[in-house]
């Protein structure tokens, strides 16, 4: 991590006397302190949006994406378009995925039994562009459907310090696509009979929705 | 392999004679067991009442009857009675049932000998003097009848004429027809000795359908040495067995002891061979018994002589196997069973005097060949042209070659160095114990086939050895390191000093190589082993240069490459299937092996390293570490790696239709560039087979984009540094728009969830990974290469 540079007017004058030629003044600028962290303000608003996660840091943000307050979800997935000079953090309880898990949703099979390694839809990357994609969802329909109105899971940004942002740069955030899967799903078992699938098919759908975003600034 | 056949039985008869009376009983019955006989008329009552009441279910008609034969009763008080089966009043040939009466009148039934469906009526065309006619007429000249022989009319199944086998093995089933017939017995004197035959002759034609030896003797196999002519061998001395018919069989008595499991199966639960002197030890080569068009029968027979018709221990015409099937036993069948046969004898005596280790196993266990596999029923010469070795029954398969009705085809595979091949695979799986197989990606499979060849050429080497040499030590060879020319007319199947003479086989280790079939990849180690025994040249066309080892090395012979490679299978090597070995651990422990035996700075040891090195398996002595261009373990401790169904140890999957950059390491060089190609050595059965696809596009930068379909897609890496070094992979490309909105993403996560685990399948087609349909399904495996994927390609940074 780089620090603050402060320029030394003093310098300056130094050399120009050891050259011992004739004076001119030189107006200092103004020091460029480059940005170490970010500066997150959650959205207003009580529908979908990320607000900041209270264990952040000054050199990492945690943002949480939470949902409104009485819909139901069984997942969500999303992209966020990641601004120049602001890079996705890994999370090692997740595997080194760009997402972690907030503990709302139930994520492995509901019985028999869960075995060793299995899988759970956790997990994202960052695509070209700097768009970070991510996704949590219950695989198994026989657990039920959990209220929205909490953090379900949780991104992580940090300044990348190759980029030499200033402090005070505002960075654009925005979430492109954002998806859920809603509470009623149709039937939540697993061995349908043929109008149970209809049924399932004709309500098993990604429901789009718009995730607000507060505004991001370097500091 | 569990078919069998009972070769022609023999005597059956008891031999009483002095010293095989049986003894007297010497105690006194004790006293529930000393009633009994007198209840047998009770017990055996009840026995036929039981059976009479089963007769419908039977399936029997008013015609059968059962006659009580035997009734015996047994310590725990329960009579066993034996029943015969007859028709119309005539005894069923063969027809039984058996019942177990209790002490308390209740009675079991085992009825499975019982013959159904039996129809006939008349009276035998021929009438029984005629038969007693047929009956005499094979007697043998200088063989006398005693008294009047007798015909009985019995009616009897032609499934069980004597070709066919007196008891059928497998199910029982039903007989499909039945004749009147005549059972006549003979007793006889001859110069030979006594005769006591039954012999059964059809009622209608006085053809003999059966000739029953009565006769059961007790004597040991006489051990013979025969002369054989081989394809292969060429005129050979062969160790046979005289059998107690006065007939020789390829069977070896003076080579191993404990018997052979599939072949003590048959002896045991089919009765094959019983009352003779035959006995599931030793070698012995055996053959599939094919009917007149080449159709595997499902029986097989030992090479043995029918004495009516040759009572010589003469074997072979020394051709090449004609075709006439259904007479495999005759001369020119008999000429594979000669080449087995031998090879079989030096292969084993190779291993006991060389290394002191007895048969496959090391206990002696007896071993058989199948010779004259496959035929032209086998389309696709899945055994005709091939070899194999089936650890479970410690045999050796032998097809029979397809040529020359196939051109192209091989000949027989009993040839030494096929065989020693096979032999060696077992002398190896009582050993180090290496995976075996195809399809793994495992180096050590790969490892599993250079030493089967390696130690074939050191077999063939031992048979070559001239007469008066040391028995106990392998010559140096004097022919070519080649396998399978014999089969091949000429063309070996594999060359050992330059293996990528076949066009498809490896000279040189690279990171992937055990993505090829093992046979193709083993040719490494068998050459390093090559060069360790018999050098390297320092010549560029030479077969045996290495532009690893440009100024090529002195072999250290076959002996001590022997000695060093056997030390490591069978001490150092603790395979057990598991799969971990590598091309490196060969050399580490050939290496640690060559010290033990030959001493730190020998010319073994310092031989070792050459070797190896020169087949780019680490670096011969004095030179730096090459460059190195390798392919991550994927999936090593995780779901794919433990459950994946594509074979996802070594392949990390990718989203169709991006471009990536794959992952790779090039070490020992500060310029880690690579150039990307699509495919790879492994290519050799062309894009599409053997699961791996050449596809994509390989852009400028060097990145990849993905096919838009499901594939295996090979990828190679060479290093810009050294163009000599590169790693071949494999990507499994998958489909992620699980949602089937035109963009690969996380969300498309959701849609698998959706559909994850339903009875009924996907809801829509496009949700699983595999993008197979509905019908697929999804499940966590669709859930585990998703989220692959997404770590392959778009790592967080």
């Amino acid at each position: 991590m780089r620090t603050s540079l402060a320029f030394l007017p003093g310098l300056v004058l130094g050399l120009t006397l050891a050259c011992g030629g004739s004076v001119s003044q030189v107006t200092p600028k103004t020091p460029v302190v480059l940005a170490t962290g970010l500066v997150y303000t959650a959205p207003a608003g009580t529908g979908w949006r990320l607000v900041e996660d209270a264990a952040s840091t000054p050199t990492r943000l945690l943002l949480d994406l939470i949902g409104p307050a009485g819909t139901a979800s069984r997942g969500v997935g999303f992209n966020v378009q990641g601004p120049a000079g602001v890079k996705f953090g890994a999370f090692q309880a997740s595997g080194g995925m760009p997402i972690a898990d907030a503990g709302v949703y139930e994520m492995l099979s509901a019985y028999p039994t869960t075995y060793p390694y299995e899988p759970s839809m956790l997990g994202g990357g960052v695509k070209p562009g700097n768009l970070l994609t991510v996704g949590i969802f219950q695989k198994d329909r026989r657990l039920s459907a959990k209220d929205s109105g909490a953090p379900l899971c949780q991104i992580a940004l940090e300044v990348d310090p190759a980029a030499n942002l200033a402090t005070g740069t505002a960075l654009p955030l925005s979430v492109p696509k954002a998806r859920f899967i809603p509470g009623d799903i149709g039937p939540t078992t697993l061995t349908l009979t043929a109008a149970e699938y209809l049924e399932a098919q004709t309500k098993g759908h990604l429901v789009p929705m718009t995730v607000a975003v507060g505004t991001l600034a370097a500091q | 392999m569990t078919r069998s056949f009972p070769r022609k039985v023999s005597a059956l008869a008891l031999i009483l004679g002095a010293g095989l009376l049986p003894a007297k009983a010497a105690a006194t019955p004790a006293p529930a067991a000393q009633a009994q006989p007198a209840q047998h008329p009770l017990r055996i009552a009840q026995a036929l009442t039981a059976l009479e009441s089963r007769r419908a279910a039977l399936g029997l008609a008013g015609a059968d009857a059962f006659t009580a034969e035997h009734a015996y009763t047994n310590a725990r008080g329960e009579t066993i009675v034996r029943f015969g089966q007859t028709y119309q009043g005539h005894r069923v040939w063969g027809g039984t049932a058996m019942a177990q009466v209790s002490s308390q009148g209740l009675v079991s039934l085992n009825t499975p000998g019982v013959m159904t469906s039996i129809s006939l009526s008349g009276a035998p065309a021929l009438s029984p003097a005629q038969a007693v006619q047929s009956a005499l007429a094979q007697l043998a000249a200088g063989e006398r009848v005693n008294g009047a022989p007798v015909a009985e009319q019995v009616v009897f199944a032609p499934r069980y004429r004597q070709e066919t086998g007196a008891l059928r093995h497998g199910p029982l089933g039903q007989p499909a027809s039945y004749i009147w017939a005549y059972q006549v017995h003979l007793s006889a004197r001859g110069d030979a000795g006594p005769v006591s035959r039954d012999y059964v002759i059809d009622g209608a034609t006085g053809t003999v359908l059966r000739a029953d030896d009565r006769l059961a003797q007790a004597t040991a196999p006489v051990i013979s040495y025969g002369t054989g002519l081989g394809q292969y061998s060429g005129q050979v001395t062969i160790p046979t067995t005289r059998m107690d018919d006065g007939s020789y069989a390829l069977w070896d008595t003076t080579r191993g002891g404990p018997a052979n499991p599939a072949l003590l199966q048959d002896q045991q639960y089919n009765g094959f061979g019983a009352g003779t002197n035959w006995t599931p030890s030793g070698l012995q080569v055996w053959y599939e018994v094919k009917d007149a068009s080449g159709a595997d029968t499902y029986f097989m027979s030992l090479f043995q002589k029918t004495i009516a018709t040759d009572t010589t221990d003469a074997w072979g015409d020394g051709k090449v196997w004609g075709g006439d099937w259904v007479n495999e036993g005759l001369a020119n069948g008999q000429t594979a069973g000669v080449d087995a046969m031998n090879g079989m004898a030096w292969t084993w005596d190779f291993y006991g005097n060389v290394f002191n280790w007895y048969g496959l196993d090391n206990k002696g266990s007896s071993v058989y060949a199948m010779a004259l596999n496959g035929g032209p029923k086998d389309t696709q010469d899945y055994s005709t042209d091939v070899a194999s070795y089936d650890y479970y029954n410690n045999m050796i398969n032998l097809g029979a070659g397809s040529y020359p009705a196939n051109p192209q085809g091989y000949q027989s595979m009993a040839d030494l160095d096929i065989i020693a091949h096979e032999m060696a695979h077992g002398v190896e799986e009582h050993s180090a114990l290496m995976a075996v197989g195809a399809g793994y990606n495992l180096e050590e499979c790969d490892l599993t086939e250079g030493n089967a060849d390696f130690f074939a050429i050191m077999a063939r080497a031992y048979a070559s050895m001239k007469p008066g040499a040391d028995p106990t030590a392998i010559p140096d060879t004097t022919f070519p390191w080649t396998i399978g020319a014999g089969p091949g007319r000429g063309t070996p199947i594999r060359w050992i000093t330059r293996p990528s003479k076949d066009g498809s086989s490896q000279d040189y280790w690279h990171d992937g190589i055990s993505h090829m079939d093992p046979h193709y990849a083993g040719g490494v180690l068998s050459r390093a082993l090559m060069f360790l025994a018999q050098g390297a040249s320092a010549k560029t066309t030479d077969d045996t240069y290495s532009p690893f080892l440009p100024g090529g090395m002195q072999g250290v012979g076959n002996d001590h490459t022997a000695r060093i490679w056997w030390k490591v299978i069978t001490e150092n090597f603790v395979g057990h299937a598991i799969g971990s070995l590598t091309f490196l651990d060969a050399r580490s422990a050939s290496l640690g092996a060559a010290i033990d035996l030959y001493g730190e700075g020998s010319p073994e040891a310092l031989g070792v390293q050459n070797a190896f090195g020169a087949v780019n398996v680490g670096t011969p002595v004095g030179q730096a570490p090459r460059t190195r261009v390798t392919f991550p373990m994927v999936h090593d401790n995780d779901w794919l790696g433990w459950y994946g169904t594509v074979n996802g140890l070594y392949r990390p999957a990718f989203p169709f239709g991006e471009t990536v950059t794959p992952k790779v390491t090039v070490s020992n060089n500060a310029n880690t560039a690579v150039t990307w190609s699509l495919g790879g050595p492994s290519a050799y059965l062309g894009a599409g087979a053997g699961q791996m696809d050449v596809g994509g596009v390989i852009n400028p930068d060097g990145s990849w984009t993905i096919p838009g379909y499901f594939g295996i897609f090979a990828m190679t890496a060479t290093s810009v540094a050294d163009p000599s070094q590169f790693a071949e992979g494999r990507i499994i490309a998958m489909h992620m728009d699980c949602d089937a909105d035109g963009e690969n993403d996380a969300i498309d996560m959701g849609a698998l969830a959706l559909s994850w685990n339903l009875s009924t399948g996907a809801l829509s087609p496009d949700a699983s990974v595999y993008q197979e349909g509905q019908a697929v399904g999804v499940s966590d495996e669709d859930v585990a290469y998703f989220l692959d994927m997404l770590h392959n390609a778009w790592p967080v940074q």
